[in-house]
């Protein structure tokens, strides 16, 4: 309790925009408070009053069922209140911008927007126009913060449990449409920061040029990578995002790229695997593979809420920072 | 206004037809906007002292958006001409590709009429090469010539149709009229937001492959040989491009090139906050790239610097890079960019950078202007060589503040823009 307080005085940035701005002590930070939040022994999540009275805008201008639901049980857990604002029953439609609209909602009181936007570098935009904290919940193509942090998360919890005490030299492979992939970004991000090695795998169309420079490896060999590979994080092919300028089809993908249990005979027996979700069961992953005890896909959605508690607590908590007593922080239920 | 004539005094006149520099006066006549004499100990009641400063034959800028008639809360013609003059231009040639495009006669009038009225740099109206600027008819090249458009351009991306482009080459040469050509082949940059590469894999945007330009070059300059015309490639940005420019021009005379301001200091690295200032078309490109530019221009691969002005209002540019448009306010930064880039540190004779900025331009266009002879236009661009100052948006004329120089500091810039025997300052004379 005491605990999180001070964890919260270590947090000094007003926004989340993306791993890349993030130092490895600040995204540990991130994980640390995560644990603080971590279920209780009934299994669930511990309820916290930090953000009584305060007000969540998640601001979505891109289809989302999980990132957004995930984010909502987050702020209700922190006892925020949350509004959810969706582009199709919006001013948006009659030509209103994405300042003019962040605006007219603050005006109305919000305290902090969880954005998610079809333009890269639409969240550092809005952060730069708004004096209140903006979580980027995925931003064009460029990051998503969040996935990134609990699909790290659930690394570190799954190799903690083995004995590991750290991710240095673990290997990570990101396999799939990395062009289109802000979670692919996120992860390789924070991943290389914490010493783990990163490899983006995929067909040679949809693996951009040129991004060696943020450190990781490129291959287009599955089954090599497959052979030394500790985590699997499989994307899916981005369809909506015009992929078949770079790739034929589901199928194509599917036999030649697909993970099934008779590809992962040649991986390490304990490799984790890994996926953002939501899955397309038999195109990139098999449903024997999904459903394995390999595949953490469902811990890394519990880790996402409690992940997301940690950042709204972070980045929200910083001007409540007087207001915290270990009175407000209390363990269990409200 | 003042009728009587101008001395201006004491400045080394860089006389590029003669191919010579000297300190000499240098009487114009305002009244009929004509040189009248130059000499030594000149007199006359209005003097400009130039001392310290070079008289160069007025610059002549090929490529500028005014958005009139359309949007002219972006610039406007009249603005525009002032804006010009600012950045020490005495002549402008204006883009076709308005809202309605300047595709009939009535259009050239208008845009040569609002320049007579403008009172500031002389803007020469372009026309389309097609119909509407749709690329699929050729436009009224022949009559727009009449009436005093000077080169043909439909605007931002190639004329996609070989059969149109050939057509309008080969059809524009018998007027001895040149085609301005934006080289990127368009399937290839379609919804393209930056220049592929490293950043733009990390950016998370759709990336420009610097093949488009490479390949539209090579069909573009191929195609001008076939028609036996002129062609203008307009920007070039790329290492890649220049040998294949240079290759072209070995076999075709006529076929010239020029890249903008931006291209020449800065790079895609700069994307790196999503600033929308940033945001032009062809992209910013490599540190690679940019010093080959530099050096093909030294050697002439690259004939001219060519502003590619382009102003847009705040509300258009303060959105989401996604949405934002492509463009810079770059008109009152060209004199300055190649003054700092060429002469101090290309270390380019400045009669040869003069030549290339005024004569070479005049021919490309086929307008008047360059000389120092009595009875010439009194057309100059008035530089210090050695001032050091710093872009500053707030000092622009133009109404388009979105300019990627901001706060650049260069060494020298115009001080003076004398155009038809009037003197404006320009950007460098506070």
């Amino acid at each position: 309790m005491k605990d999180l307080a001070t964890k919260v005085k270590q947090w000094t940035r007003k926004d989340l925009i993306g791993l890349e701005y993030l130092s490895r002590d600040e995204i540990e930070l991130i994980l640390d408070t995560a644990e603080s939040f971590r279920a209780g022994p009934d299994r669930s999540i511990r309820k916290v009053p930090a953000l009584r009275g305060q007000v969540v805008v998640n601001l979505f201008f891109e289809n989302s069922t999980r990132t957004s639901n995930s984010f909502a049980i987050a702020a209700k857990r922190l006892s925020a209140d949350v509004v959810n604002f969706s582009t199709s029953t919006s001013s948006v439609s009659k030509g209103e911008t994405l300042v003019d609209t962040a605006k007219n909602i603050l005006a109305m009181g919000a305290d902090a927007f969880v954005m998610r936007h079809q333009a890269s570098g639409a969240a550092s935009f809005l952060a730069n126009h708004v004096d209140v904290p903006v979580i980027n919940a995925g931003d064009g193509q460029h990051e998503h913060p969040t996935q990134g942090l609990l699909d790290i998360f659930t690394i570190r919890d799954v190799f903690r449990s083995r004995g590991r005490a750290n991710l240095e030299g673990l290997n990570v492979a990101i396999m799939g449409d990395i062009r289109h992939s802000r979670v692919a970004r996120s992860n390789a991000w924070g991943l290389i920061k914490l010493g783990a090695n990163v490899t983006f795998v995929g067909p040679k169309t949809l693996i951009p040029r040129g991004i060696e420079s943020m450190g990781v490896k490129v291959s287009n060999d599955l089954d090599s990578v497959l052979k030394t590979a500790d985590v699997i994080n499989m994307l899916r092919i981005q369809y909506e995002r015009r992929a078949g300028d770079y790739f034929p089809s589901a199928g194509e993908f599917s036999s030649i790229w697909g993970i099934n249990s008779q590809r992962l005979k040649i991986a390490k027996p304990d490799i984790v695997i890994m996926h953002p979700g939501p899955i397309n069961r038999g195109i990139e992953i098999s449903a024997e593979v999904a459903d394995s005890p390999n595949s953490v896909i469902l811990q890394q959605v519990t880790n996402g809420v409690i992940v997301r508690m940690a950042v709204l607590y972070l980045t929200m908590g910083r001007k409540l920072t007087g207001a915290f007593d270990s009175a407000a922080l209390t363990d269990g239920a409200e | 206004m003042s009728n009587s004539d101008i001395i201006l005094k004491n400045g080394v006149i860089v006389d590029c037809e003669t191919n010579n520099e000297s300190r000499q006066d240098v009487r114009i006549s305002r009244a009929t906007g004509l040189v009248i004499e130059i000499g030594s100990n000149l007199s006359g009641t209005e003097i400009i002292d130039c001392a310290g400063l070079h008289i160069l034959p007025g610059w002549i800028d090929l490529r500028a958006q005014f958005n009139d008639p359309g949007k002219a809360s972006r610039e406007s013609i009249l603005n525009g001409a002032k804006a010009a003059a600012h950045g020490g231009l005495t002549a402008v040639a204006a883009r076709a590709d308005t809202t309605p495009p300047v595709d009939n006669i009535a259009s050239v009038s208008y845009v040569l009429q609002q320049s007579a009225l403008a009172g500031g740099a002389r803007v020469y109206p372009t026309g389309t090469i097609t119909k509407k600027a749709e690329g699929k008819e050729l436009a009224e090249i022949g009559r727009m010539t009449q009436a005093g458009a000077v080169g043909f351009t439909d605007g931002e991306r190639t004329l996609q149709s070989a059969v149109l482009l050939h057509s309008a080459i080969e059809y524009a040469s018998m007027f001895n009229k040149v085609i301005f050509d934006v080289p990127q082949n368009p399937e290839l940059s379609d919804e393209s937001l930056m220049h592929q590469g490293a950043m733009s894999a990390k950016l998370g945007m759709k990336g420009l492959p610097p093949v488009a330009e490479v390949i539209q070059i090579g069909r573009d300059s191929r195609l001008a040989d076939s028609a036996g015309g002129r062609l203008h490639l307009t920007p070039v940005t790329l290492h890649d491009s220049i040998k294949i420019v240079r290759s072209a021009k070995q076999h075709n005379a006529r076929v010239t090139a020029d890249t903008s301001p931006l291209h020449l200091v800065l790079t895609d690295e700069s994307l790196a906050t999503y600033d929308t200032v940033f945001k032009v078309f062809p992209p910013l490109r490599t540190v690679k790239d940019s010093n080959a530019l530099k050096a093909a221009y030294k050697e002439g691969v690259i004939d001219c610097i060519v502003s590619h002005h382009s102003p847009f209002t705040a509300e258009e540019t303060d959105v989401e890079f996604l949405y934002a448009p492509f463009g810079n306010s770059t008109i009152e930064t060209l004199v300055g960019v190649v003054l700092d880039v060429f002469y101090h540190e290309m270390n380019m004779p400045l009669i040869e950078i003069a030549r290339r900025q005024s004569l070479l331009t005049r021919d490309i266009l086929g307008v008047p202007g360059g000389g120092f002879k009595p009875g010439a236009p009194a057309d100059f661009t008035i530089v210090n060589l050695d001032k050091e100052w710093t872009v500053d948006v707030r000092k622009f004329k133009s109404k388009g503040k979105n300019c990627a120089l901001d706060g650049k500091r260069l060494r020298g810039g115009p001080v003076y823009a004398v155009i038809g025997g009037q003197l404006h300052s320009s950007i460098c004379s506070e």
